[in-house]
């Protein structure tokens, strides 16, 4: 029994981070249609100014709180320069956002010097309920997933810029011709999601070591969660996230890991292929 | 048959174009005679990716299907001439048996992933991502298979450290086989890249090639006049695949050695990065690009592969926002204008979408 409650807290806090990670991916892609491939490196860009921060002194927690405004402030700017260009073909999206993560990830190794970094936990150690350990990080991890799951569905529902964002995804042409200005939105659903990718990677460096390598890692199973949930609306590539995590993390206690990696991925194309519409959103495609 | 070398899809039609064709031909045919064997190594080494970045040329360029999977078919291609020619051995012409086998077994890996993404309607990022999440899945699995448990047959995978000690192809001969290695190596390569050059610029300029290009501009216009473009689509990622697993295979049969970190990120992308800073939609144009910039990334290499790579970056995200087309198709535009200056012929377009 034990052992089942602490499996099913590996499970349940690795699918938040999926779930952290893949949000930020899924809004951009609802929004504007484009796969960011530099996604995974807007991660490591969160976890590298954790790092950066706390070598400076500053301490972890500033680093924490400071890691969804640097990068939310550098996914505006690139969207600004680079990425707004790229709306009309996602294809080419897709190129030019690998490049932009290709250049921050080699960047951020040359500056790491190739090395792998331990952070350590803010909070560290564990507390135990009727004798099972939970590690407190990994729960706050959890804590604040689901506080930022609900604070974005809120801010969705229930206030105007959720009202203008709805409308913007949901009739590009006439919300412009209501007076909204779309291209002001997509840039800050850029942002934001950058924001969410680096405040995902600040929370997750103390779990992996920081590499270069660090977001690449979770970019293929975002995209299959964003795929498998479909594109256009909040819940579905929440719903992927969460069943990529789920996979991801419970399948090695079922098969050898070995095969684990490349049976998660098997299991979401054949989902794929019988609903290639994903979990919800038939509407748009 | 000879005269679909010349057509619409294709660029450099003219006498000129032959000529200087003709002319590089010759320069490539002598050019072992003046450089030492080392160098002509070298040579073929960069030969060697063409094939796979012209695959792609095919699948992308003409078809629309941006795949990240080159990799996978050119691991796929490597791996199993690896384990056949370390178990079957490479005698008496079974080196090329085998080159034909595992380019084969890749074209038929290609033909089940085709069909599930093809035939599933999967399109457009869509096919980018799967091929990726295939090729990265394929990169993870083989980077644990360290254990002696992997092997087949008396091939070992080894893990992250690749495969080793596979012969090098060998052509059967009079007297004892020839291997192919630096010299032989490179005319072997040289001649199978101008026959693939030549038999690819065939088949774009027949009607595969034209429905292909029609359903890459309009794939609902198409299949409105009557064409299953599933078929065509299918047949171009095939046909592209085999040509990645041609490069997996001699690139292994090169080094004599192929390790997991030549199918993931960032070699993945790599085939991608040279198609599309070349110009996607012409034959030519990558053939002469990727060349250039594998010379000038390997001269990089040598002082820095992280700034090659960033350098890397950096021209696609130069490419794809000022030169879409890509430049050596820029290039070949100008000149096919300036000798037309004076005249007033009306060029056929040959825009892409």
């Amino acid at each position: 029994m034990a052992n089942v409650v602490s499996v099913t807290f590996d499970i349940a806090s690795f699918t938040s981070v999926m779930v952290l990670i893949v949000l930020g991916l899924g809004v951009i892609a609802s929004m504007m249609g484009i796969f960011n491939f530099a996604h995974g490196e807007f991660v490591l860009l969160g976890a590298y100014t954790v790092y950066l921060s706390a070598s400076a002194g500053l301490g972890l927690w500033f680093g924490i709180v400071a890691a969804p405004v640097v990068v939310g402030v550098l996914g505006l700017i690139m969207e600004r320069l680079i990425i707004r260009r790229f709306y009309a073909s996602p294809i080419i999206a897709m190129l030019g956002t690998y490049a932009i993560g290709l250049v921050i990830r080699e960047t951020v190794r040359g500056l790491l010097g190739g090395h792998y970094e331990s952070i350590p936990e803010p909070i560290g150690g564990a507390f135990s309920i009727g004798g099972v350990n939970f590690s407190i990080w990994r729960t706050i991890i959890i804590i604040a997933t689901v506080a930022v799951l609900s604070g974005s569905w809120w801010m969705l529902a229930h206030t105007p810029i959720g009202l203008r964002i709805r409308g913007a995804l949901e009739n590009p042409m006439l919300a412009r011709a209501c007076g909204i200005s779309t291209s002001r939105l997509y840039g800050l659903t850029f942002a934001f999601g950058s924001a969410l990718a680096g405040l995902a990677g600040a929370l997750i460096v103390p779990l992996y070591q920081l590499s270069a390598d660090i977001g690449i890692r979770f970019l293929v199973q975002g995209f299959l969660s964003v795929m498998l949930g479909g594109v256009g609306t909040f819940s579905g590539p929440v719903l992927g996230a969460g069943g990529v995590g789920v996979m991801a993390s419970g399948l090695p206690w079922l098969v050898p890991p070995v095969l684990a990696d490349p049976l998660v991925f098997l299991i979401a194309l054949v989902i794929v292929k019988i609903r290639p519409q994903g979990f919800i959103g038939a509407a748009r495609t | 048959m000879l005269h679909l070398l010349n057509g619409p899809q294709t660029m450099g039609n003219g006498r000129a174009f032959w000529a200087c064709a003709c002319l590089v031909l010759l320069a490539a045919l002598i050019y072992p005679v003046f450089a030492d064997p080392y160098d002509v190594g070298n040579f073929a080494y960069f030969l060697i990716w063409v094939f796979m970045a012209l695959g792609l040329c095919l699948m992308w360029g003409y078809g629309g299907m941006l795949s990240f999977g080159q990799t996978f078919f050119f691991g796929i291609g490597g791996y199993a001439y690896g384990v056949l020619s370390v178990d079957l051995g490479s005698a008496y012409g079974m080196a090329l048996g085998n080159f034909a086998l595992a380019v084969l077994l890749a074209g038929v890996a290609a033909a089940i992933l085709g069909y599930l993404m093809i035939y599933g309607r999967i399109g457009g990022v869509f096919f980018g991502i799967v091929t990726l999440a295939v090729t990265l899945a394929l990169a993870y699995f083989l980077g644990q298979t360290a254990g002696p448990e992997w092997a087949i047959g008396k091939a070992r995978l080894n893990g992250f450290n690749g495969m080793q000690g596979m012969s090098p192809l060998s052509l059967p001969w009079f007297g004892g086989d020839i291997d192919l290695e630096e010299t032989p190596l490179y005319y072997f390569v040289l001649v199978l890249l101008v026959g693939t050059y030549l038999a690819l610029r065939m088949l774009v300029n027949a009607r595969f090639g034209n429905v292909l290009v029609a359903l890459r501009e309009d794939p609902q216009r198409t299949e409105l006049l009557g064409y299953d473009v599933r078929r065509f689509q299918f047949g171009a990622f095939v046909i592209g695949s085999m040509l990645a697993a041609v490069s997996g295979v001699l690139y292994t049969a090169w080094g004599q050695f192929i390790t997991p970190a030549s199918i993931g990120l960032p070699a993945a992308a790599m085939p991608i990065v040279w198609v599309a800073f070349s110009g996607r939609s012409d034959l030519t144009a990558v053939l002469v690009g990727t060349f250039v910039l594998l010379a000038a990334f390997q001269t990089l290499t040598i002082y820095s592969e992280q700034a090659a790579l960033i350098l890397m970056g950096v021209i696609l995200i130069v490419t794809v926002m000022f030169v879409p087309h890509g430049c050596f198709v820029g290039l070949g535009r100008i000149a096919a204008w300036l000798p037309r200056r004076g005249r007033t012929v009306r060029r056929p377009s040959a825009e892409v979408g």
